[in-house]
């Protein structure tokens, strides 16, 4: 399940990037946990589609969200061969629901290009261009930020 | 070296503060039965401080301790009277060594600037015949100043009785062992049965492990008592009046996260019993009653709550006048019949209380609503009684712990919810036949002889409801209103610790948090008193989800 996390990043900082839709998304690695297989969850009253549930992650209530429905994207059943990324936000543990691990990449400053401020409404860091690979490097705290919360209550 | 002082200034500034709580109710009992173990007890106690800020180098506190020693020195040899004024001045020493405790110890209050207090001790002793000045002895040493080491470390340190540290440790011990019993069990070193014996030991410990540990949160309530004393001497001297606090049941334990919040609310309460409860001692004699009202505050457990009351045998509550005043206040229809607890519930609405003629003449209401708000925040209730002339009684219900609840433990679908038993009443089957009511209403459910509104549990906390044959009702009952949440099962009772959504999300409307299963699920706490609100906005929608199993 973690193959690749341990492969240090050659320059540059560390990003474990993950499958979701036809995309590939990246994360800044110093800010995840550990990755899980996926196990039910347990769904919370009054959330939006885009957080299916908590997880018990040794004995503490973690919030997973569907990364998917996050991004816009149309809903699928998750099976055993999705993956949990436990990242760290602040001092909250949040799950982040998505199709697969890939492997984790070094990006260097030059190679990652911000978001203009146009796209600023997306939980989006940068876009980065990896070899022939498009990343989308994911910005946790507007994922979890601007969720659709307030919207959907 | 520095980290070590630091470590003990912690100690310090705790031990300290609970000195000058000693030196506080030593002196005010001074002031009632001059004895001279209360005043040798109160010496030792401002010496104690004295010596401990002195290694320190808190020289501020030295000095002030130094003073206040001088001052009960010439109290011991008698040169001094022991009055109101020398009492009083010692009493506001008191205050403001706390206010140097509090003020985060070193640097806050600079040592160039003795405060006022200090002089009038000085002027005690000069009165009393010599002129030492405590400047003098006390010689400040050269500060110590050892990084300045928070005051606020207090909030999320805890002093725990050996006692209590003891038990667990033998606990462990025990655990320990049975733990190697069971690993020579597996190894098949011993019959079943011993194992299954061992299992069951091992099982029996755990859950007493549980309840020390939670065990040490709890804290007597007296640590909430201790203030009131000088609260009710000071409201004596603000109004006049004359006042006796009774305080029983000290001993009883409740979590500390309970006690400091409910330290405020009580306050509030016993402000509001001398000043607007208690009569001038004139109006007392007239009405033949002893001149000092008589306050007194108890606290006991009751099931998982403790109950702490504040009763004064005041004027009581004058129905007529907080009826008239709510209906010019546009809080109820001038012409509408109310019961006499009804109008005593007025009192805690928010519009209510802030007029300052409501508060003289009727005799209460300053913030009743934010003393309300207080305690339901902690998870608890107020409830007051009282009759005219002769009193108010105002009763508080908490939560042991915020940290564990026990409940009943229920399963819509796939999701289980655990139900605080606060609230439960009883489960019941629904049968076919008790059912009633048409499609405009909720469903009422027959109870023996009354009828409840019944509403689907997942509904009432906004989750997908599923499939509408549940047939058992849980009944819950919150201040006298009573409605009945349908289930598809129930697996009885169970305790739980509780987990805040919110340390990783957000708090969810409805829920008071969720806790992990033996088993590893997760449970949804619910919230009683959400759940009530919830059944109410559906019944003013005229929801019906009356259900296909039933009429």
């Amino acid at each position: 399940m973690a193959a690749g996390v341990n492969e240090a990043p050659a320059r540059g900082t560390g990003y474990l990037t993950f499958q979701v839709g036809a995309q590939q998304f990246a994360l800044d690695i110093s800010k995840v946990q550990e990755i899980r297989g996926y196990a039910p969850l347990t769904p919370l009253p009054g959330t939006p589609s885009s957080l299916p549930g908590v997880m018990n992650l040794r004995g503490t209530v973690v919030p997973v969200m569907d990364v998917r429905r996050r991004l816009g994207m149309q809903g699928r059943e998750y099976d055993r061969f999705s993956v949990i990324v436990v990242a760290t936000k602040g001092s909250q543990t949040v799950g982040l629901l998505v199709e697969a691990v890939s492997d984790v990449v070094s990006i260097a400053r030059a190679d990652a290009n911000p978001v203009p401020p146009e796209g600023g409404g997306a939980p989006v860091e940068a876009v980065a261009l990896v070899g022939d690979r498009v990343l989308t490097v994911l910005d946790l705290e507007k994922l979890w930020r601007d969720n659709g919360d307030e919207l959907a209550a | 070296m520095e980290i070590d002082l630091n470590q003990f200034r912690d100690a310090f500034f705790q031990e300290a503060s609970e000195l000058a709580d000693e030196l506080e109710s030593g002196l005010l009992r001074l002031r009632s039965a001059p004895d001279r173990d209360v005043l040798d007890r109160i010496f030792r106690a401002a010496h104690s401080i004295k010596g401990n800020a002195g290694m320190f180098g808190l020289d501020p506190i030295v000095r002030l301790t130094h003073s206040i020693e001088s001052v009960l020195d010439r109290m011991r040899e008698g040169t001094l009277a022991r009055d109101e004024g020398s009492i009083g001045t010692l009493l506001s020493a008191t205050d403001e060594l706390r206010g140097l405790l509090r003020a985060d110890g070193p640097g806050a209050a600079g040592p160039e600037r003795p405060p006022a207090v200090e002089a009038a001790l000085r002027a005690l002793c000069r009165a009393a015949g010599e002129g030492v000045s405590p400047e003098e002895n006390a010689a400040p040493t050269g500060s110590v100043r050892a990084g300045a080491a928070g005051r606020e470390h207090n909030a999320a340190t805890l002093r725990v009785p050996v006692e209590k540290i003891d038990k667990l440790v033998r606990l462990t011990g025990e655990i320990a062992v049975a733990q190697a019993v069971l690993a020579q069990a597996s190894a098949g070193a011993l019959p079943a049965s011993d194992r299954e014996q061992a299992l069951n030991l091992l099982g029996a410990q755990v859950r007493e492990l549980q309840e020390r540990v939670l065990a040490l949160r709890m804290v007597p309530v007296s640590t909430v008592f201790a203030r009131l004393p000088r609260l009710v001497a000071d409201l004596e001297t603000a109004t006049g009046k004359r006042a006796v606090l009774e305080l029983c049941g000290s001993e009883t334990e409740l979590d500390r996260t309970v006690a400091e919040g409910m330290a405020d609310p009580l306050m509030h309460l016993i402000r509001n019993a001398v000043g607007h409860g208690v009569e001038p001692a004139e109006v007392r004699k007239a009405h033949g009653k002893p001149e000092a009202g008589r306050i007194r505050v108890s606290a006991r457990h009751q099931g998982g709550y403790v109950v702490v009351e504040v009763t004064d045998d005041g004027r009581g509550l004058d129905t007529e006048q907080i009826r008239r005043k709510a209906a010019q206040r546009g809080l109820i229809r001038p012409q509408r019949t109310l019961t006499e607890d009804q109008i005593h519930d007025l009192i805690f609405l928010p519009g209510f209380s802030t007029a300052d003629e409501v508060t003289d003449v009727s005799g209460r209401g300053v913030g009743m609503d934010v003393v309300r708000r207080n305690i339901e925040a902690l998870g608890g209730a107020v409830t007051l009684s009282s009759s005219k002339g002769e009193g108010t009684t105002v009763r508080i219900r908490l939560p042991l712990t915020l940290a564990i609840v026990e409940g009943l433990l229920v399963r819509c679908g796939e999701s289980i919810y655990l139900v605080p038993f606060s609230a439960v009443r009883e489960s019941l089957r629904v049968s076919r036949g008790g059912v009633y009511g048409g499609p405009e209403t909720a469903p009422l459910l027959r109870v023996r002889d009354e009828l409840v509104p019944m509403y689907d549990l997942p509904d009432l906390v906004d989750s997908p409801a599923g499939d509408a044959s549940r047939n058992i009702a849980v009944v819950l009952e919150d201040d006298g209103n009573r409605i009945a949440i349908l289930v598809d099962e129930v697996f009885g009772q169970h305790q739980v610790v509780v987990q805040a959504i919110e340390a990783n999300y957000r708090k969810i409307p409805g829920l008071l948090g969720a806790a992990i299963l033996g088993d590893g699920r997760i449970a949804l706490i619910v919230d009683p008193a959400g759940l009530f609100e919830s059944a109410q906005r559906r019944g003013s929608r005229k929801e019906n989800r009356g259900g296909s199993g039933r009429e």
